[in-house]
């Protein structure tokens, strides 16, 4: 009579254990996205939870300020740019800022001689062409500041630089960090050798770090 | 591809960084035309799509990026066409690690667009070329889906993130980090000046506390 085996499972080869590891049987693993327990401090009368709650409810309040006040004076410098590059095109001494008035007061648009750092000088060929060299400039930086080498031996001396530190085997070591900047009279010479249209196609590839000023300007009185 | 060929290819843009709008409950009215999509919990990648090549929000290659093979499939398979020309980078979260849901896949949410086009045009276009992710349901794995945005002439933004903060509880993970707000007027912010600059036209609401 054919009987059914009942299939015993052998008792399973004990594996090597190569590291020998230790084990921790009913201890509390730490979960890996587990959160720092800090030690909460004592708050017998409630009234740290109540400056805790005003904390946290205000810096919401901050961001959401901050975001809103990030938006509407982008939309302003956005809007006063064009009239900024129109006004001061061919003048030599151009206004620092553009002013916006409203009931509750006036707000200044500065354009400071700041600008960012390009990665690159391809985005500006379209609308420079070959005078893109006369408005930008390639800036670098090793340990030394690019900036002040005499710019007339400043390749001389990077191939020198280069072969003293082949020399010790240590060419590696030199790590340089390179880009496009403005020439140092840009923010002058750019209204009077360039149109504004050109001056607000290179504000979208480098733009002025304007800023939008609401306090420092003494109210004429009536 | 070969590591060669991923080698060469460097990103043609620093990911768009929305500023910090704070929490969606006190936010203040926008000014404009906005649209709301969630804010998912993953990595942020910028992919191009040709070779594959992923990469961080600071411009460096993704160490993730061999995780997302069938995704990034699916991406090569679909030709998408701006103005006449290939779209060939992508701005994708990519999922992995941060929770269980979704392993490996890629949810693109804007491409660059170098002819200029508008984020409603570009939102409009991607939702024609992959499957939209529905926010109701956790992704699949290994898939890869389109974020569709919401018009708050449509959609209540604030219902949204109250839901979406509910499926975080019922999915007992941080899916979803909130919601962004985009403006429907703006061009991708193609930069490579720095990966810190904020683009004011993306506005981020987290529930962060």
């Amino acid at each position: 009579m054919p009987s059914i085996k009942e299939k015993v499972s052998r008792p399973a080869k004990s594996q090597p254990d190569p590291l020998r590891k230790l084990s921790f049987g009913a201890i509390t693993r730490k979960q890996d996205h587990a959160k720092t327990a800090y030690p909460v401090l004592p708050d017998p009368n409630g009234q740290l939870a109540i400056i805790t709650a005003r904390i946290i409810e205000r810096t919401a309040q901050i961001e959401a300020l901050d975001g809103a006040l990030a938006i509407d004076k982008s939309e302003l410098k956005t809007l006063a740019t064009p009239f900024y590059f129109t006004q001061a095109s061919g003048k030599v001494d151009v206004a620092s800022s553009v002013s916006a008035v409203s009931p509750a007061g006036e707000v200044l648009i500065t354009f400071p001689n700041r600008y960012s750092r390009l990665e690159s000088e391809a985005p500006l060929l379209p609308i420079l062409g070959e005078q893109t060299s006369t408005f930008f400039r390639q800036a670098f930086a090793l340990e030394i500041d690019g900036d002040k080498l005499p710019a007339e031996n400043t390749q001389e001396l990077l191939d020198e630089l280069q072969q003293l530190f082949a020399r010790y085997h240590a060419a590696e070591a030199l790590k340089v960090k390179e880009c496009i900047k403005t020439v140092p009279d840009f923010h002058t010479v750019r209204h009077t050798s360039l149109s504004p249209q050109q001056n607000l196609a290179i504000n979208q590839v480098c733009p002025i770090i304007a800023m939008v000023k609401t306090k420092g300007r003494i109210k004429e009185s009536a | 591809m070969s590591s060669e060929t991923l080698n060469v290819v460097r990103p043609c843009t620093y990911p768009a960084r929305p500023i910090n709008g704070g929490p969606l409950e006190v936010a203040l009215p926008k000014p404009g035309h906005w649209y709301y999509e969630p804010k998912y919990n993953g990595w942020r990648a910028l992919v191009h799509a040709p070779t594959g090549a992923m990469f961080n929000r600071h411009g460096q290659h993704l160490s993730i990026a061999g995780l997302f093979g069938g995704a990034l499939e699916h991406l090569r398979s679909v030709q998408l066409l701006s103005e006449g020309m290939p779209v060939e980078w992508f701005d994708c979260e990519a999922l992995c690690r941060r929770h269980r849901l979704g392993q490996a896949t890629l949810l693109v949410f804007d491409y660059i667009s170098l002819s200029g086009e508008l984020l409603r045009q570009r939102k409009e276009l991607l939702v024609q070329a992959f499957p939209a992710h529905d926010y109701a349901q956790p992704p699949s794995p290994e898939k890869l889906y389109s974020v569709p945005s919401l018009d708050p002439d449509q959609t209540d933004p604030h219902a949204l993130y109250g839901e979406l903060r509910q499926l975080n509880a019922r999915w007992r993970c941080l899916f979803y980090e909130g919601l962004v707000a985009k403006r429907t007027t703006d061009p991708y912010p193609v930069q490579l000046r720095s990966p810190d600059e904020e683009f004011v036209g993306w506005v981020k609401h987290r529930w962060a506390y």
